[in-house]
């Protein structure tokens, strides 16, 4: 027991073991000094340990110690080997990182790749590769398509895409690319974004695997990167801006729809009905074509309810969109061949009297591609009837609004400008006289 | 033990080196059995170099040490409880081979000490070899232990007691040259 006054037995334990420091050491050990009830307890602990220490601990036996030794040389040189392989795990593991970054980050469309990504569809693919496109897998495009991700004009109106042909133009800010150019790469722009919204199918309208390959990302592109809006930015030529200026002026009677300017090609493009607001630049009509091809398409295997015909008619209208851009742009034959062959493939499944319709498709577009003058005047016609006749719409809309820049005032315009209007589409207005 | 984690060969020598006796000292007082005592220690180091990865330096290694040389003792006590356990051998030890008078004093000194650590209740033993033996500190020692602090020591203080009254009763002489009292 401790007296009162007295340190607990406990502390003087402590003290005696040396686990107590400072000034508590100090005013115990003069507490000690002074109080002989607790120097007896002090000198008890010492004796004892005075005993023992005078008992030299038995030496460790050599017995194991050789074997104990090599135990632990081997686990340090397992410790050794695991940090070394953990060293070589980080570093492989950082490479593979780095590895998908650098593989991955490319097809992720970077916005500034975006353009050159167009400035590639652009270039005609290689003749060798034409042939490929027939052998591409079908399409299937759904009732009711979602929209694209991304979109950022994804709306609830429910307008048709196509009726976005009916908003205010926006041509001079739109209308960047020169007409040739335009038609065959904004329909197959719009042919990509189609796939990549409807069925996220691997886009393989570039005739390259190559192209292909590069193409396929498009779908999971942010929207603002895709090659549609850097055909938005690239600067317009004076010529685009005086023809689409006099284009408005001339299509005073048509419906314009109040909507901002700007990336609707890329919302018009959007597979999705319910998805697109309602109305767009015309300025994205080339692109909006795109999408209603797409739904025309759909429309249409819809009606016939036959899956492959749905596969070769889309596939037929892709071709075909690419036909017309390559035509009217003249950037070579191959393309024109890869979707003449494709159309005939679609025809060949369609039935009746549409493969006819889709092989003068081809022959008149090869021939306006390369027709001039009055003659080019009439095949546009022509083929503006067809690409109507066979609900191309994207196609349709395409050659009907270049015939009417092409050949403004003329018969042959006004009635392009009619038989778009058919399609419930605005189309491009036509110059003013 | 740091070192002997990351793979430095020559840390683990030295770490036998360094505590080797010691516990082979505290494990041999706990059993009073030289042979079971080379056992436990053995088993001990084996642990220690098997463990060596779990081992964290928030504890001192020597508590890790005497952690597992106490569970090995406890467990071979459990082993061996039904045994009749062999009195230490009276062989002398290394040091006592060297000196003469030294050795006269430990030689009538060990056995009444080993005997009076032998006769302690285990709780007083495990706790008196681990702060003695081992400088295990109180409150590393209630960890270990799993006993309160208050009770490590109050177990501490019946075994010091207990010695010294067994010391006295054989008449070994206190430092001071008196007898213990």
């Amino acid at each position: 027991m401790t007296a009162p006054g007295h340190p607990q037995d406990d502390r003087l334990l402590e003290l005696a073991y040396g686990e107590v420091e400072g000034t508590e050491e100090r005013a115990l050990r003069k507490h000690v000094e002074d109080c002989p009830r607790c120097r007896s307890v002090l000198d008890g602990i010492a004796e004892v340990r005075s005993a023992v220490r005078r008992v030299p601990p038995e030496p460790a036996p050599e017995r194991g110690l050789e074997s104990l030794l090599a135990y632990g040389d081997l686990a340090a040189a397992r410790a050794r080997a695991q940090r070394r392989n953990v060293r070589w795990l980080g570093l492989i593991t950082f490479a593979t990182a780095a590895l998908l970054v650098f593989v991955l980050l490319p097809q992720r469309q970077a916005p500034g790749a975006a353009s050159s990504e167009v400035a590639r569809m652009q270039v005609p693919p290689p003749a060798k590769a034409a042939p490929k496109l027939p052998a591409a897998p079908p399409l299937r495009f759904p009732t009711t398509p979602p929209p694209a991700p991304g979109d950022q004009f994804a709306s609830a109106s429910g307008a048709p895409a196509v009726e976005k042909l009916s908003a205010k133009p926006k041509a001079k800010d739109a209308e960047r690319q020169t007409e040739a150019k335009r038609d065959g790469e904004l329909d197959q722009l719009a042919l990509a974004k189609k796939q990549a919204g409807d069925q996220r199918v691997p886009y393989e309208a570039p005739a390259t695997a190559d192209e292909g390959r590069r193409a396929e990302p498009l779908a999971d592109a942010p929207a603002a990167s895709r090659p549609s809006d850097a055909v938005m930015q690239s600067g317009p030529s004076q010529e685009a801006k005086k023809e689409l200026g006099q284009a408005q002026a001339a299509s005073s009677g048509l419906a314009r729809a109040k909507e901002p300017a700007g990336p609707a090609k890329v919302a018009a493009a959007s597979p999705a009905p319910a998805a697109t607001p309602p109305s767009a630049p015309s300025a994205g009509g080339r692109l909006d074509t795109g999408a209603a091809s797409s739904r025309a398409a759909g429309k249409e295997v819809e009606g016939s309810g036959v899956a492959s015909l749905l596969g070769s008619s889309a596939g037929a209208d892709k071709s075909l969109g690419a036909l017309g851009g390559a035509g009217a742009g003249a950037k070579g034959t191959a393309v024109a061949r890869s979707a003449n062959a494709s159309a005939e493939n679609a025809a060949g499944k369609a039935g009746d009297d549409r493969p006819a319709q889709l092989k003068r498709l081809v022959e008149v577009r090869r021939s306006a591609a390369q027709a001039t003058g009055d003659q080019r005047k009439a095949l546009l016609l022509e083929q503006c009837r067809l690409e109507a006749k066979l609900e191309l719409r994207a196609s349709a809309v395409g050659t009907c609004s270049r015939l009417a820049r092409e050949f403004p005032g003329t018969p042959e315009a006004q009635q392009a400008i009619d038989l778009a209007r058919g399609f419930s589409v605005q189309p491009p207005p036509p110059p003013a006289p | 033990m740091r070192r002997f984690q990351r793979g430095d060969a020559r840390a683990f020598p030295e770490l036998v080196r360094r505590h080797r006796g010691p516990v082979f000292a505290f494990v041999l007082r706990w059993t009073s059995d030289r042979a079971r005592a080379e056992d436990i220690l053995q088993e001990t180091w084996l642990k220690v170099v098997r463990g060596a990865e779990a081992w964290s330096p928030r504890a001192r290694f020597s508590t890790w040490l005497y952690t597992i040389a106490r569970n090995a003792c406890v467990d071979g006590a459990r082993r061996e409880r039904s045994r009749a356990s062999e009195p230490l051998e009276s062989e002398p030890a290394a040091d006592e081979r060297s000196s003469p008078e030294r050795a006269a004093a430990s030689a009538e000194l060990r056995p009444v000490l080993e005997a009076a650590i032998a006769a302690l209740p285990e709780s007083q033993r495990e706790v008196f070899l681990l702060r003695e033996m081992g400088g295990v500190p109180f409150h590393e020692i209630a960890r270990i232990t799993g006993a309160p602090e208050p009770t490590v020591k109050s177990r501490m203080r019946y075994a010091l007691e207990a010695l010294r009254a067994r010391l006295s009763e054989v008449g070994v002489e206190s430092p001071a040259g008196g007898r213990v009292a």
